[in-house]
C-alpha cells in the first residue's frame, strides 16, 4: 500500500514549523515508531525528526503524538491501521510547550505530583478497604500524556492535574495511613482533580493502557478525611 | 555534604538517590528522559531474594549466582548482595510496592531459570514498571524535601578530573547542545550498552555512551566480552521483543519441529531442569538449531487459563499488540536477542571505579552476574548497586577539586553530512558479527579490521547534520567496540555466554576478570585475578 505521510517539524520552540511530505510504499504492516526509526535512518539521516522512544512496546510512554489528530503512542499503532485514504499525519502533542518536531515539555505532569504532594509515607496496615487491583492498575499508568491532550479540562501549568496524576494521587490516598499527609492529599486531589473534573472520560477512551479510569477516579472520590 | 550527580535515573539511578536522601545528603539525577521512560520499567520477571527457609537460603542463591556466573563475579560482592536481598523485598513491600501475593495475602514467589528454588517476587508481568512507580513515588517526597533533583533532557558528555581524582561531569543538553559543569563525586548508573548493538530487547535510549566516554577517559571496562543472549525474543522492526522468561516459569515450553511434530530439544537434553536451564545454554541449543534453518516455538497454550490470564496476562496481551499471536492458542516464534551486558565498568565490592569519586551501578557496572546472570537477579543488582555505591560516596571523604580545565576537542578535518547515522549502523552490524551467540576467533579479527577502518574514517570526519554529542559519541563507542571484540578474543576458552567455537572448553586458567584498559591511545587486555579490583 501507498501511503503519503506527513510530519510537522519546527527546529525550535519560536521558529516557524513547516510540514515534511514523506512517500511510503510497503505492506504498512510496522508502527509509526518504526517507520519513524527508519526513515530516520535512511531518507530523513541528514535532517532527523527529533520524536522521544524508549522500549517501543508500549511500556514507557515516551513516543505519545497526534496521530491524524489523535492523541496515541507511535510504538502502538501500525502504518496500516491509521491512513486515512492513505494519508497519515504526525503532530506534536499541543497542550504542551514544543522542544523540537514531535517533543514536547511534559515536565509540568511531574511537577503538579510533586505540588500535591503525592507518595506514601507510611503504608496502612488495614487492607480491607483497599482495591489491589485497582492499585495495580493506576501502577501501570505511563505519564504519557494521551489523556491530558485529550481532556477538555487541562491545560499544562494550569490547576486541573488530569487524570495521569489522579491516578498517582489515588493509589498514594487509598496506601497511606490516615495520618496527616494523607489528609493532605485528599485535599489537594478535591481542588487539583476533582473540583475541576468535568467528567466527559475522554482520559478513559483514549487511555493506551485501557485504565478503567472512571473506576479509579469512582474509587479516589470516595476516599475523604 | 556536596551535591552527589547521578548519571541514570532508572532503579540503580533512583535507588542510590533514595539511599542518599534517606541520610540526608542531596543529589542530582541527571537522564535525558524521566524515570518513568528508563529501561526498567521494561524488567517483566522480578526480583530474587532468599530468605532463611527449610528449602532456600541466601547461601544456596549465593552458590547458584556464583556458578550461573562461572565462577567470575566478585564472591564477596555477591554474599553482600544475597544477604541484603530479603531486607530490599522488605522495603518495597513496606513502600507500597504492590508484589503479586500468596494465598496469604503475602508476596508470592516464583521459579525463574537457573535456579532450583522458587524465589522470584514478582507483580505479575509488570515488575519493572510496578518497582519504578514505587521508587518514582518515595523519590518524589524527597524531591520536594529538596533532597533530591530530577534533572531531566540532559546527557553526560565526559568526566572532569585531575589525575585519578574526579571533581565532575559535563552534560550537554539534548535539544539544545547547550553544556554545562557540575562538581562532585558522580555514580554512573546508564544501563547497557544496547545502542552500540542495536539487536538488544531493552531500551533504545541505552545508547552505551556514558560507558563510552568513561572507558576513552581510562576507566577500565571488565569482562566486556559475556553479553548475554536472552533465548526467547520476538523480532520487531528495528529492535527485539522480550518474552519473559516466567512463561518457561510457569511451565511454556520450547520446541522445533521435526518431521512436523513438536520436538522439545530442551526437555529432551536436559531432562532434569529442561526450560529452565540458564539463558546461554538455552540460546546455544537454539542457535544450532537455526543453523540447520529451524523455527523456534515457545509454547504457553496449554497452561491454566488463570495463570495465562494473572501471571502471564502481560505476554498474552503483547503477543497479541505486537505480533498479531494468541498464544494461549498458538505457540510464539521465538529468536535469541541480546537482553543483558554482564561486562562494564570495573567496580570494587564497594561499586568504586579506579578513579575517585566515581562509582557505578547497574548495568553499566560488571559485579554480580561475572560469564551469565541468573533471571531475577538484575533488578536486584540494581537496586542494591545503587545502594552501595551511594554509601560508598557518603563515606568517602576527600575534597573535590574544582579549578580543573576542560580539554579542547580535536581539530575537524572534513565534514560529511549523514556519517554519523551510517556509521552507527555499521559499527552495529560489525559487532553483531563479531559478538555473535557463537564466535570465533577468525570473526572476531574480521571484525576487528572492519572496525579499525570504520575508526579511521569517522576520526577524519564530522558529521554537521549530527550533535557534537552525537559526533562525540560515535567516536567513544567504536573505542569501545573495540574493547568488547579485542576481549573476547583474548578469552581462549568457552565459559557462560561466551562462546568459541575454536575453544569450546571451559579452562581454569582463565577464571580471570577480561580487564581492558585505555592507555595512549592503545586498547590493553588483561586478565586480573577476580576479586582484586582494588588492585587498580
Amino acid at each position: 500500500m501507498k501511503i503519503e505521510i506527513t510530519v510537522k517539524r519546527q527546529s525550535m520552540p519560536n521558529a516557524d514549523h513547516r510540514l515534511q511530505t514523506f512517500f511510503y510504499n510497503g505492506d504498512g504492516n510496522l508502527t509509526i515508531a518504526d517507520w519513524l526509526s527508519e526513515i530516520n535512518q535512511n531518507e530523513a539521516k541528514t535532517d532527523r525528526i527529533a520524536w522521544e522512544c524508549g522500549c517501543m512496546e508500549k511500556k514507557c510512554g515516551a513516543c505519545a503524538m497526534r496521530i491524524n489528530g489523535i492523541p496515541c503512542l507511535a510504538c502502538s499503532v501500525f502504518l496500516k491501521d491509521v491512513a486515512k485514504r492513505g494519508k497519515i499525519l504526525l503532530e506534536p502533542l499541543s497542550k504542551f510547550l514544543l522542544v523540537k518536531d514531535l517533543v514536547v515539555d511534559r515536565s509540568p505532569m511531574f511537577e503538579i505530583l510533586r505540588n500535591m504532594k503525592v507518595w506514601t509515607q507510611e503504608k496502612t496496615q488495614y487492607t480491607y478497604d483497599q482495591d489491589y487491583d485497582l492499585q495495580y492498575k493506576a501502577g501501570q499508568c505511563l505519564q504519557c500524556g494521551c489523556c491530558l491532550e485529550i481532556c477538555p479540562n487541562f491545560l499544562a501549568g494550569g490547576s486541573f492535574c488530569g487524570a495521569a496524576a489522579m491516578t498517582e494521587a489515588y493509589r498514594s490516598i487509598e496506601q497511606n495511613e490516615q495520618d496527616d499527609h494523607r489528609a493532605e492529599m485528599v485535599t489537594a486531589y478535591r481542588i487539583h482533580f476533582f473540583s475541576g473534573c468535568g467528567q466527559s472520560l475522554s482520559c478513559r477512551d483514549i487511555c493506551p493502557m485501557k485504565l478503567p479510569l472512571d473506576e479509579i477516579q469512582a474509587r479516589a472520590n470516595g476516599h475523604r478525611h | 555534604m556536596e551535591e552527589i550527580i547521578i548519571i541514570g535515573a532508572g532503579a540503580a539511578g533512583l535507588s542510590a538517590a533514595l539511599e542518599l536522601a534517606k541520610n540526608g545528603v542531596k543529589s542530582i539525577v541527571v537522564a535525558d528522559m524521566p524515570s518513568e521512560r528508563a529501561q526498567s520499567v521494561m524488567a517483566e520477571g522480578g526480583i530474587n531474594a532468599a530468605f532463611m527457609s527449610e528449602t532456600d537460603s541466601p547461601a544456596l542463591h549465593e552458590e547458584e549466582t556464583l556458578r550461573a556466573g562461572r565462577y567470575l563475579a566478585n564472591p564477596a560482592a555477591v554474599h553482600d548482595l544475597v544477604e541484603n536481598a530479603p531486607k530490599i523485598i522488605e522495603e518495597l513491600w513496606a513502600d507500597g510496592m504492590l508484589f503479586t501475593l500468596d494465598i496469604d495475602g503475602k508476596p508470592d514467589v516464583r521459579a525463574f531459570g537457573g535456579q532450583s528454588v522458587r524465589r522470584t517476587y514478582y507483580a505479575a508481568s509488570n515488575t519493572g514498571k510496578q518497582l519504578m512507580h514505587t521508587l518514582i513515588n518515595q523519590i518524589r517526597r524527597y524531591e520536594v524535601e529538596g533532597l533530591v533533583h530530577r534533572l531531566t533532557g540532559w546527557l553526560f558528555l565526559r568526566l572532569l578530573r585531575k589525575e585519578n581524582q574526579i571533581c565532575g561531569c559535563v552534560l550537554t543538553h539534548v535539544n539544545t547542545g547547550e553544556e554545562t559543569v557540575f562538581y562532585g563525586k558522580v555514580i554512573v548508573a546508564s544501563g547497557g550498552l544496547n545502542g552500540m548493538f542495536g539487536n538488544a530487547t531493552g531500551s533504545v535510549r541505552n545508547t552505551g555512551a556514558v560507558t563510552a566516554s568513561l572507558f576513552a577517559a581510562g576507566v577500565a571496562i571488565a569482562n566486556g566480552e559475556f553479553i548475554q543472549y536472552h533465548p526467547t525474543t520476538a523480532c520487531l522492526h528495528g529492535k527485539n521483543m522480550l518474552i519473559t522468561e516466567a512463561v518457561r516459569g510457569e511451565g511454556g515450553r520450547l520446541f522445533t519441529l521435526c518431521n512436523g511434530k513438536p520436538y522439545y530439544f530442551m526437555e529432551e537434553k536436559y531432562p532434569e531442569l529442561g526450560n529452565l536451564m540458564p539463558r546461554d545454554v538455552i540460546a546455544r541449543e537454539e542457535w544450532a538449531l537455526i543453523q540447520q534453518g529451524q523455527q523456534i516455538f515457545l509454547d504457553m497454550s496449554h497452561l491454566d487459563q488463570s495463570i495465562q490470564q494473572n501471571k502471564l496476562k502481560g505476554v498474552v496481551e503483547d503477543c497479541r499488540k505486537f505480533l498479531s499471536i494468541d498464544p494461549t492458542k498458538e505457540p510464539i516464534p521465538v529468536i535469541p536477542g541480546i537482553h543483558y551486558f554482564m561486562g562494564g565498568i570495573r567496580i570494587d565490592r564497594y561499586h568504586r571505579t579506579s578513579y575517585k569519586g566515581l562509582y557505578a551501578a547497574g548495568e553499566c557496572a560488571c559485579q554480580y552476574h561475572g560469564a551469565n546472570r541468573l533471571g531475577g537477579n538484575s533488578l536486584l543488582g540494581a537496586l542494591y548497586g545503587g545502594k552501595t555505591a551511594a554509601k560508598s560516596a557518603m563515606t568517602d571523604d576527600f575534597d573535590i577539586p574544582g579549578d580543573v580545565k576542560r580539554q579542547k576537542e580535536n581539530p575537524v578535518t572534513k565534514t560529511i553530512d549523514g556519517s554519523y547515522v551510517d556509521g552507527m549502523l555499521k559499527l552495529r552490524h560489525i559487532l553483531q558479527n563479531g559478538l555473535g551467540i557463537v564466535r570465533d576467533g577468525e570473526a572476531i579479527e574480521q571484525s576487528l579490521s572492519e572496525l579499525t577502518d570504520l575508526r579511521e574514517k569517522i576520526s577524519k570526519s564530522y558529521d554537521p547534520t549530527a550533535s557534537a554529542y552525537e559526533n562525540e559519541s560515535l567516536h567513544n563507542c567504536c573505542r569501545l567496540g573495540q574493547a568488547l571484540l579485542l576481549s573476547a578474543d583474548s578469552r581462549k576458552e568457552s565459559r557462560g555466554a561466551h562462546t568459541r567455537s575454536d575453544f569450546p572448553e571451559e579452562r581454569c586458567e582463565y577464571q580471570k576478570q577480561t580487564v581492558a584498559r585505555q592507555c595512549d591511545m592503545e586498547i590493553q587486555i588483561t586478565f586480573e585475578s577476580v576479586g582484586e579490583e582494588n588492585e587498580d
